[in-house]
């Protein structure tokens, strides 16, 4: 065995991952080779420090409660089951047990239909929220619309109706693809005066319909459903101006 | 094809994965994802893991916790998928997935798409072993979190996770043997790192 393979057989070798003979073989050429035995040496130091001094990070409290909230929520079925899971009686109450506990902690007014959509509004807050404290609002800034609906051609399995509405006051600034209800969605964004507002658009099977406004944590809410797409628009913009931009995208 | 000494010595042994999976998962029988039920008895287990290697990726608390949630929904949707096995490596991979999308959704720039950790030869000098052996928690950290997140997952999934080669090509997507070098060149990388900040302590 050459320096130049053993070099490479090191960190396996330390590891224990080498089958037997080779190893015997790396052994036999550690003993007659001062260098490959003082680089051993090293990777031996280094995995003793990792050890004794790298921290591994165990989850946070309440994470593994958050993570069963949004299980139980999910309005998605386990690809295998084979009636719709809203019928499946256990996770229903489980998922209704958290919705409940959600609703004891916050005492927020349940607004709209269904425990999917209490939870959605919660992710609807957190990702405007999110959006506007990291700054980072869109991935394609323009108020163009026809530079940002191609823009989301490929990132998305759906193509969003995009318009501006500056001469009414809501100007295009951009969009991106965000994440919400355990899907990629379309995030458009209008600002309004100084403020900012995410209107989170993707595709549904269900009827139009409009469900009444909602307010949450300061932040004003409005969700409808046209033509097969879910509109859910988010902003610490006032109700009436919500419901204006809300009314010019066909609520 | 010609495999090199080092593809050839690695060893292969089903048998490991039993002893070094962590006891929530041996004692787990499922083997398939029915309902909801299966599917938290199944990977809520592997929680911790995938907040560690999301927060090493990520580096911070907030990003972490998105993530992992994040891809706890994206693995409900694929469960139907998963046939037994090694749902610690099936979940951390689809975490990590997770990770590499939000960093490139949130830094665009901070994504190297070129990246290729054959380009550039690693340290060949000889390391510095007094200080790789002085190197506290503070400067280990350092030098983990300057190091490409594709070297850093390695050396967090082999020396933190305690994952053997096998089970890190099947997270990472990638050949037993480009495990082996990337975690080498990593490691290299790594004791260079410490022994240059010892230096740069001292003066």
């Amino acid at each position: 065995m050459t320096c130049q393979e053993a070099a490479r057989l090191i960190d396996a070798h330390s590891d224990r991952e080498l089958d037997p003979s080779i190893d015997l073989e790396f052994a036999e050429h550690l003993e007659r080779c001062e260098e490959c035995a003082r680089a051993m040496e090293g990777t031996l130091a280094l995995k003793a420090a990792m050890k004794d001094h790298a921290t591994y990070f165990p989850a946070p409290d309440g994470l593994h409660r958050r993570i069963e909230a949004a299980i139980g929520a999910s309005t998605h079925a386990v690809a295998v089951e084979r009636a719709p899971a809203r019928r499946n009686v256990r996770w229903v109450s489980a998922a209704s047990a958290a919705i409940a506990a959600i609703l004891a902690l916050t005492l927020a007014p349940r607004i709209f239909q269904g425990p999917e959509n209490d939870f959605l509004l919660r992710e609807v807050v957190a990702a405007h929220v999110r959006a506007t404290q990291v700054d980072h609002l869109t991935d394609v800034a323009s108020s163009d619309r026809h530079a940002v609906k191609p823009w989301f051609e490929g990132k998305i399995d759906f193509s969003p109706p995009v318009a501006d509405f500056q001469a009414e006051g809501f100007k295009l600034v951009g969009g991106r693809v965000d994440y919400l209800d355990a899907r990629a969605v379309a995030a458009l964004v209008y600002q309004h005066g100084p403020h900012f507002i995410n209107v989170f658009i993707w595709p549904t099977g269900e009827r139009d319909h409009s469900p009444a406004l909602a307010t949450r944590n300061g932040y004003n809410i409005d969700h409808f459903t046209r033509g097969g797409m879910n509109y859910w628009i988010v902003s610490d913009t006032g109700r009436a101006e919500i419901q204006t931009l809300a009314a010019l995208m066909g609520r | 094809m010609r495999t090199t000494v080092a593809e050839r010595g690695l060893r292969v042994v089903p048998g490991r994965f039993a002893r070094d999976n962590p006891p929530a998962a041996r004692e787990n029988h499922l083997t398939s994802v029915r309902n909801r039920d299966d599917f938290q008895r199944i990977f809520l287990p592997h929680l911790d893991a995938a907040y560690n290697l999301a927060r090493w990726l990520l580096k911070n608390d907030a990003d972490a916790q998105d993530v992992v949630q994040e891809a706890f929904l994206r693995a409900l949707r694929f469960s139907g998928g998963f046939r037994g096995g090694d749902a610690r490596a099936w979940l951390l991979a689809i975490v990590r997935n997770a990770a590499y999308s939000f960093i490139a959704r949130k830094h665009p720039a901070g994504v190297d798409p070129n990246f290729d950790e054959g380009l550039r030869p690693e340290p060949s000098a000889p390391p510095d072993i007094e200080a790789i052996r002085r190197a506290d928690a503070r400067a280990l950290h350092a030098a983990l979190d300057q190091l490409p997140a594709e070297f850093r997952e390695m050396i967090v999934l082999r020396d933190l996770e305690e994952l053997s080669y096998k089970e890190m090509a099947a997270v990472a997507d990638l050949p037993i043997g480009t495990v082996m070098s990337r975690l080498a060149r990593a490691r290299a990388r790594l004791k260079a790192a410490l022994g240059k900040s010892q230096r740069g302590d001292a003066k």
